[in-house]
């Protein structure tokens, strides 16, 4: 029990943790069928369903209707004052505390801190007894939770860094894809940086150099300012310079208004970083022969080329 | 106009000396603390005037090639802003005017203004 009170009062619990505690169900978590005496069944037959078992409690079923629940406690006293022949009903409690099986198994965490009991009944709108549920399938249930809300997460990480085939031309120089992480104003740049230094290694001109700078610089921003996440790759080909960024979402609801001069959506303190101008996509736009932007909730896609020829004649 | 008229005629005080402190010719200004906004122009041999001063302006200026930055109102740059100036050898300098009495003053060095 104490694991789950941890869980429960560590102020910085991670997301994934805080998000399983509020949708894993206790249906989900809880041990379906279990182990049943009825009232009128002895104190003896209770004692060898613990013991066979390992249980330290029982729930008592008349019917489908839950009657109450007999512990380890009961049995003892039964032992002390009683005789094992007694029927259970002279022992259980009544007053028994539930759980629904639709509740968030953040009520049944809550249920453990508050109450000193090992295990609580579960019923379904029917209140008939459909489980029962202790601390260890809580945090088994979480545990199983967290793992699979990880996976998921890696797996997109994963298919954002996995090159897609249809971005790599068999003709390309240098291909470099790059992760950029939500609000990492440390880092934000970096890739820029290293962009630039492969083309003035590949004694690219300067006025080309600039133009992909600036187009590179305002989509890594993006990236880390808007959006959950992404990818950035690079691409050298013999004509041109291809951009592209890919990001885990939250998308652009109006694409229309996204490229209009001076619209933003940064929030005052993105805005005390330097951003939110509304002239990145803009920007990126201008410096660009070709400028290719979709978005969904998913996520958002822009691709842009920048021709290697001679730039008079190129750009607008 | 050179970095040595800037530091002759501007209250101000060096904190890195860049590469071409020595060379440079400035030719342009601009002016602001919105990154893209610098990014709009394509003016060469430019000095950033700014109350920004995180890495992100020297990634900018690195960018334009401009030639340094000039923090106003007595901001100092945060240590990582320096350190990368020292790194990509920018002209960083900090004065305590702000940024209206700053741009009239390189106005009127660039001879921009009366
Ligand atoms: N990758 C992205 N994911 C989600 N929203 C984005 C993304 N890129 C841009 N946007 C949206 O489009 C708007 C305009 O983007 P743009 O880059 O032109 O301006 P900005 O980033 O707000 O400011 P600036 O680039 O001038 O600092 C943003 O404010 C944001 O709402
Ligand atoms: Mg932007």
């Amino acid at each position: 029990m104490g694991s789950v009170n941890n869980l429960l009062f560590v102020n910085d619990s991670h997301e994934v943790i805080l998000e399983s505690i509020y949708t894993v169900r206790v249906k989900e978590a809880m041990n379906a069928n279990p182990m049943r005496v009825a009232p009128d069944d002895t104190m003896r037959t209770a004692k060898n369903i613990m013991k066979e078992n390992g249980l330290s409690g029982l729930p008592v079923v008349d019917g489908n209707r839950l009657a109450g629940i007999l512990s380890l406690y009961d049995i003892m006293a039964c032992y002390d004052n009683g005789s094992m022949d007694d029927k259970v009903s002279k022992y259980m409690s009544r007053d028994v505390i539930l759980l629904e099986e639709d509740m968030p198994i953040s009520f049944a965490i809550n249920y453990f801190n508050k109450f000193k009991f090992r295990r609580f009944p579960v019923i379904n709108k029917n209140k008939e007894l459909t489980g029962m549920i202790t601390a260890r399938d809580l945090t088994a249930a979480m545990l199983n939770n967290i793992n699979k809300q990880l996976q998921k997460y890696d797996k997109l990480n994963m298919r954002l860094s996995d090159p897609d085939p249809a971005d790599i031309r068999s003709d390309t120089v240098i291909y470099r894809q790059f992760i950029v992480h939500k609000y990492d104003f440390e880092n934000a740049g970096k890739v820029t940086s290293e962009i630039k230094k492969i083309l003035k290694d590949r004694g690219i001109k300067q006025s080309i150099i600039r133009r992909v700078s600036i187009a590179a610089y305002e989509l890594e921003i993006n990236l880390v300012v808007h959006s959950d996440g992404g990818v950035l790759i690079f691409q050298l080909l013999p004509d041109a310079i291809m951009i592209k960024t890919q990001d885990k979402g939250p998308g652009i609801p109006d694409l229309e208004k996204a490229l209009t001069d001076g619209f933003s959506t940064a929030s005052e303190w993105i805005r005390s970083q330097g951003f939110g101008a509304g002239m990145g996509l803009p920007n990126v736009k201008r410096v660009s022969n070709d400028f290719q932007i979709s978005s969904d909730v998913t996520g958002t896609e822009v691709k842009i080329k920048i021709n290697l020829g001679n730039e008079e004649d190129e750009s607008k | 106009m050179t970095f040595k008229e800037i530091v002759e005629h501007i209250s101000c005080e060096i904190i890195n000396k860049g590469n071409d402190f020595d060379t440079a010719v400035i030719e342009n200004v601009s002016a602001g603390d919105m990154m893209s906004e610098v990014l709009v122009g394509d003016e060469d041999n430019r000095i950033l005037v700014t109350a920004l001063t995180t890495d992100q302006v020297v990634r900018t200026a690195d960018i334009v090639e401009a030639r340094g930055v000039i923090l106003i109102n007595g901001k100092r740059p945060q240590t990582s802003m320096k350190t990368l100036a020292e790194e990509s050898g920018l002209t960083l300098i900090s004065t305590k005017n702000n940024m209206f009495t700053t741009c009239i003053e390189l106005g009127k060095l660039l001879g921009k203004c009366k």
